[in-house]
């Protein structure tokens, strides 16, 4: 899934790195939403995450959106020398609903940037108040399809029925997901419908235009774009899995960079109550390498010593 | 041929050929030569939909693609941008199909296209609409009648092997317009070596039909370009009885049922599907410089229209039998290769349009099913030339050349059906025929008619192997013997 990189990483006080879409073969991972699943290593610091990286990135010919295009080596890129790197910190990222100690956590971070020569503004992407119903709309667009093919016929979970194809298909599928995955096909499939193609999926497409070119134009002015990981601070278990809406939203952060296609990277930046924050930092299309090393510098910057700490459970 | 007296009859035609000649299936290395194999022999993760499999596509494909689309004089798009379209059926791997879409922000591979026809009203032109690549669907096996079975097995060989559909505007008006359309179709499609349409469901049609006053009805799943012929006919029937009890008929989408011979309802208009059409993610779309096209026309071979012409001023043959030679691929294939053989060129052509094709019609196969070569075929006319038999007899022997594909020149002489043109051997029978029918011989001295009894009769004993214009002089002759001894 898009977020399930950045977000759990930022939860758990870990590094996420999603790279550039294309830069690592989508071949052999189950799909949910092609245009936006990006395969992107977690680890304990970013210099790891890059040693991964660096292992699983390149050209496949099997994955036709697979980039053919050598970016070269991340984790010897990590050590050069940065200066003058412009960040934009992006004020939509800092919006409504997001926890005011996130908020003040991540701007440590951000002054820290200054140390390691880079300066910073803060700045507008205004498209991005749309991109979650547009990630969602596209994504469960394309999960409705791609979960199609979960039918019972030659692969996983088949009911124990003899009927009719149409009932064996049914019976199967009603059997064997659960009640988000059926609650994402269903909304994908009405998103695609005759008649409702236009106000969800064709508009979801164009917001993710807008989206794109928002970030293409704030790239031609800086280097990188921070802000926080995620809203809110991590949540127990199902917790929230009873008001689907409030769980969307909080992806409000990490999804714009999906539909955009384009590398960023969460690193932990300090503890709230004893819960990890993320910043996440964000580079243009297929400028992963300098994302990685903005992203160690910064990370040595902080130097934060971060130790899980178990707590009893309910 | 329907009799169009009554109803206006529109049919629009949708093709699915296979691109039979590609050595791989459409989005994977599988082979697409499935026929005849153990079922599901030739399938990989990706033609078996499997999760964490992607299509890759095979540009070849496109080539053919393109190569039809000029061929059908189409406008070619500058891209090639696959869709998804999203239904449930069980011999769907994915339970979606790639395709292609002419809506929301997609192109066709070729649009707005056409085709000349020859009919017996003259010529027509039935246009193309569109042509798009696809992926073909696993082949669902019944056992008997698709109605009856009581299961189905599903063998996915066949999916993932790359079809052209080729959409026709509504500019058919008979069973038999349709039928030629096809032909010619396909003799297209086997001149620019894309598809073999001998092949067991290489060439598959949907009938959109309509007779005036009723609303369209799709007939899907016709298997063979034979059976839409028919399927026509008796859709035609059917709602022609239903117009005349004075029933509406109502948009709908029905089964062609080739053991029965019958249509089957499958789905009305209110459940229609929506195939939630959008496009394919797991691809990009290719771009079509106009240098690959120029490469394409570069290299499109000859086709039947410019044969036509060709066999015309290389064989100085009338322009009915051009065009008759080159319905078919391999009838033009056989006419040229029996022409390097023998020289009368008409000769051939003759027997080819008359005696041949008759033949086949009546065993209702192909001539590349039947086992005459050029070689027998000429062999044959050598014989008749050479007088070791009658064009008669040669007609009858054809038939047994078609069948089995032996040499005529040893089935004749083991049939013992060489000409008898000694003199005689021939004088011998009718010795005997004028001795068994003495009434008949006085009648002949003065009546016509009675010397062709006479001659029937020797026929008859030789089994027509008496050479006809000795055995008529020798009976003359032996006739004026007997006028002459009597006076």
């Amino acid at each position: 899934m898009a977020v399930s990189v950045r977000q759990p990483a930022s939860f758990c006080g870990v590094v996420g790195f999603k790279p550039s879409y294309g830069l690592v073969s989508r071949y052999g991972l189950i799909a949910y939403a092609c245009s936006l699943d990006q395969i992107g290593p977690i680890g304990k610091n970013v210099r790891d995450v890059a040693i991964l990286f660096d292992v699983i990135k390149g050209y496949d010919k099997h994955d036709s959106t697979s980039l053919n295009f050598d970016i070269g080596s991340a984790s010897a890129n990590l050590f050069n020398e940065i200066k003058d790197i412009r960040v934009g910190v992006v004020k939509e990222f800092f919006g409504e609903g997001t926890d005011e100690r996130i908020e003040s956590t991540v701007w440590n971070a951000v002054k820290r940037l200054e140390s390691i020569g880079c300066k910073y503004e803060i700045t507008s992407l205004p498209y991005l108040e749309y991109a979650i119903p547009a990630y969602y709309i596209i994504a469960m667009s394309e999960a409705s399809s791609n979960l199609a093919r979960y039918d019972g016929v030659r692969y996983g979970y088949r009911a124990d029925i003899e009927s009719d194809w149409n009932d064996v298909f049914s019976k199967t599928r009603q059997e064997g997901f659960g009640l988000e995955v059926k609650r994402r096909i269903l909304l994908g499939t009405f998103a695609l419908t005759a008649g409702y193609i236009d106000q969800y999926y064709l508009k979801a497409l164009q917001v993710r235009k807008l989206i794109q070119d928002d970030f293409k134009k704030a790239f031609k002015k800086y280097d990188i774009l921070v802000g926080p990981t995620s809203p809110v601070l991590p949540f127990k278990i199902g917790e929230k899995i009873s008001d689907p809406l409030e769980m969307y939203r909080i992806d409000v952060d990490t999804v714009p960079v999906n539909l955009a296609g384009l590398p960023a990277i969460s690193l932990p930046c300090g503890v709230v109550s004893g819960l990890p924050v993320g910043v996440q930092l964000i580079a243009d299309f297929k400028d992963d390498l300098k994302l990685l090393n903005i992203a160690y510098k910064l990370e040595r910057e902080l130097n934060l010593k971060l130790k899980p700490r178990v707590v009893a459970g309910d | 041929m329907i009799n169009l007296s009554e109803s206006e009859l529109i049919i629009g035609l949708e093709c699915h050929v296979q691109l039979s000649t590609l050595k791989t299936k459409l989005f994977c290395s599988c082979s697409a030569d499935y026929r005849e194999l153990e079922p599901n022999t030739v399938v990989c993760p990706t033609c078996l939909g499997l999760p964490g499999s992607l299509p890759v596509v095979n540009k070849e494909a496109i080539n053919l693609g393109l190569k039809v689309a000029k061929a059908l004089n189409c406008e070619i798009s500058d891209k090639i941008i696959f869709f998804r379209k999203n239904y449930y059926y069980p011999d769907m791997p994915k339970n979606f199909q790639i395709s292609q879409y002419d809506r929301v922000g997609g192109i066709p591979l070729g649009r707005d296209g056409y085709v000349n026809i020859k009919t017996d009203a003259g010529e027509r032109t039935v246009r193309i609409r569109r042509i798009h690549l696809e992926e073909d669907p696993a082949r669902i096996v019944y056992l008997g009648s698709i109605s009856t079975s009581p299961y189905s097995l599903i063998d996915y060989n066949r999916a993932g092997v790359a079809l052209l559909e080729i959409v026709t505007e509504p500019d058919l008006t008979s069973d038999e317009e349709a039928h030629i359309f096809l032909k010619k179709l396909r003799s297209i499609v086997e001149h620019l070596g894309v598809s073999d349409g001998g092949l067991q469901g290489s060439m598959r049609c949907d009938v959109n039909i309509s007779l005036s006053g009723g609303k369209r009805v799709e007939i899907k799943n016709i298997s063979s370009f034979k059976e839409v012929k028919k399927a026509i006919k008796y859709e035609f029937l059917r709602q022609k009885q239903l117009i005349k009890r004075g029933v509406i008929i109502e948009q709908e989408t029905r089964h062609w049922d080739e053991v029965r011979k019958t249509t089957v309802s499958m789905r009305s208009k209110e459940t229609e599907q929506d195939y939630r059409y959008f496009p394919e993610p797991d691809l990009v779309p290719i771009h079509i410089s106009g240098e690959w096209i120029n490469k394409i026309l570069a290299n499109l071979p000859e086709l039947p229209e410019a044969r036509k012409t060709r066999l015309m001023t290389q064989y100085g043959l009338p322009t009915h039998d051009a065009e008759v030679l080159t319905t078919s691929k391999a009838l033009a294939d056989f006419f040229e290769k029996a022409a390097e053989l023998y020289k009368n060129y008409k000769n051939i052509s003759n027997w080819l349009m008359g005696d041949v094709l008759r033949n086949l019609n009546e065993l209702d196969i192909e001539i590349s099913e039947s086992k005459i070569t050029p070689e027998l075929l000429v062999s044959m006319l050598k014989l008749i030339d050479e007088g070791v038999i009658s064009g008669k007899l040669g007609k009858i022997i054809i038939r047994e050349v078609i069948q089995t594909g032996r040499d005529p020149r040893i089935l004749v002489e083991e049939k013992k059906l060489i000409k008898i043109s000694s003199e005689e051997s021939l004088n011998l029978y009718i010795t005997q025929v004028f001795q068994e029918y003495p009434g008949a011989v006085k009648d002949a001295l003065k009546d016509e008619k009675a010397i062709h009894y006479l001659i029937g009769q020797v026929m008859k004993k030789t089994a027509g192997r008496a050479d006809p214009d000795i055995l008529n002089k020798l009976v003359r002759k032996k006739l004026a013997e007997i006028s002459s001894s009597v006076q």
